[in-house]
């Protein structure tokens, strides 16, 4: 049986690692995610992944045990990313380019050059988003968080949250349609 | 039929996974007709495929991000079995006292032998340790000798930490100090970082804290670092920092060789344009854009001509 979130915790700060390697392995992959749809490569998302669970651990002192760990959780990992984002934006125009390949390259490699950019162009409308609109899509769609959830995460009422929600997507369709990338 | 502000809070129910069937029917017949309504449905389907194509790393690089994890949150682990060791020594020794006397006895003799030996030995604790490392620092010539050093370091990793610089390193045993950006010590660790540290950022922060003054060994770490890193952005940053020094021949050299065997056309790119504003003899330029024969040879060739154009 799988232990709450609380009670590994509360292991943790009673001294087990072992406890919170299990925090670690359940959230890993949702971090890693949210993280990468900002720093858009995986050795970077990697290295956020890694401060976030670090600096979690540092403050579980501060986490108040009200069953919402994936939510605080989820705050530590949007102000990491934007704390990343801070310092590292100029190297990401350089990732980009960089994976653009030349013009005679293979059919199979111009169809993944449209997916690529399909999916660039989704994360580069995110990037637009306000990190309220940004945080309850990015736990939406890539957590299927609840919106209790997001809404404890934005520490606002639940329908504030389904408003958020909309909001973000309707931004990201405009944004979609002024940049010309709306098919 | 509904109208789009309706809709609007159909296509929240549907975000949200709240949406009745029959309401289903109806947001879909909506969308056909109100192309805005439709491409947020759209929108919508796109971020979900967006979740889809995250590239995760495997669960061999999640393992090593789990132990990076615990290797920084390492000491309270320490704390903890040294506690039970106490605990279990004062168990045992509660349930056989006669033990107490001839165990008291072995560690009084220890500690005897042991002061006569640490007063005669080198000490690598605390300041003697970081003396021992300076030494070491000071005295390497060169940093391809930094493999063979006998207190290399591993795990390394460097933080800023306002006007000084917090280093994390393995030597012996794992070492977290704070020193001055210009210490010895802090330039070997940089070093270290820069050819072999544990993640892209890591070093990339390295490369954008190592000195400015390029010593040779600098310069080797920088250039091994442009041949080699996996990472792009590691690459460039490193083609960057090479770049500041462009009177050193061998920078020179470096960026001809990126120019003409980098597999980014980027890198290449970039070092085309450094070496252009050195005066860099156009043959030369042209026979190391076409060694290889890559892709890209041909805008790079272009370019190259542009810019020498503009030079004069």
């Amino acid at each position: 049986m799988q232990l709450a979130d609380d009670t590994l915790v509360s292991e943790t700060i009673a001294g087990s690692h072992a406890a919170y390697e299990q925090l670690v392995s359940r959230y890993e992959k949702l971090v890693f995610k949210v993280a990468w749809s900002y720093a858009k490569q995986r050795e970077s998302a990697l290295d956020i992944c890694q401060d976030v669970f670090v600096k979690a651990f540092r403050k579980l002192g501060s986490y108040r045990g009200d069953g919402a760990f994936r939510a605080w959780l989820m705050r530590i990992t949007h102000h990491e990313s934007v704390n990343w984002l801070r310092s590292n934006r100029r190297h990401l125009d350089w990732i980009d380019l960089d994976d653009v390949a030349d013009p005679a390259c293979a059919p199979q490699q111009e169809n993944d050059l449209i997916v690529d950019e399909t999916r660039r162009g989704l994360l580069d409308r995110l990037d637009r988003l306000n990190p309220r609109q940004r945080q309850a899509l990015t736990m939406r769609y890539f957590d299927r968080a609840p919106v209790r959830d997001i809404a404890s995460a934005l520490a606002c009422t639940e329908g504030v949250a389904r408003n958020i929600l909309f909001r973000g997507l309707e931004k990201m369709r405009l944004e979609a349609r002024t940049t010309g990338r709306e098919t | 039929m509904i109208d789009c502000r309706n809709c609007h809070d159909l296509i929240t129910a549907y975000q949200i996974g709240e949406i009745e069937a029959d309401d289903l029917v109806t947001l879909e017949g909506h969308c056909r007709d109100c192309p805005d309504c439709d491409a947020l449905m759209r929108t919508h389907d796109e971020l979900l495929a967006l979740d889809e194509a995250v590239p995760l790393p495997e669960d061999r690089e999640f393992a090593q991000m789990r132990d990076g994890i615990f290797s920084r949150i390492d000491r309270p682990r320490q704390a903890r079995v040294t506690g039970s060791f106490w605990a279990d020594l004062k168990a045992f020794l509660g349930t056989h006292p006669v033990a107490a006397a001839p165990m008291v006895a072995m560690v009084l003799i220890g500690a005897v032998f042991l002061g006569r030996w640490s007063a005669s030995s080198p000490n690598y604790g605390g300041d003697a340790l970081m003396q021992e490392l300076s030494r070491q620092a000071a005295m390497r010539q060169n940093v391809t000798e930094y493999l063979d050093n006998p207190l290399s370091y591993t795990n390394v990793s460097v933080r800023p930490r306002g006007d000084r610089l917090a280093l994390s390193f393995d030597v012996m045993r794992h070492v977290d100090v704070e020193t001055n950006l210009d210490s010895p010590l802090a330039r070997d660790v940089l070093l270290a970082t820069i050819i072999d540290g544990p993640s892209g950022g890591q070093r990339l922060r390295a490369i954008q804290l190592a000195p400015t003054v390029g010593d040779d060994s600098l310069i080797e770490a920088l250039t091994f670092t442009m041949h080699n890193d996996p990472e792009p952005a590691v690459r460039l940053e490193a083609l960057d920092a090479l770049a500041r020094h462009p009177d050193l021949p061998q920078v020179r050299e470096a960026l001809l060789q990126t120019l003409g065997a980098d597999p980014s056309v980027q890198m290449r790119l970039l070092a085309l344009d450094h070496l252009v504003g050195r005066q860099v003899d156009p043959a030369i330029l042209q026979r190391a854009i076409t060694t290889q024969r890559q892709d890209g040879d041909a805008a790079l060739l272009q370019r190259a001509v542009q810019l020498q154009r503009r030079e004069s």
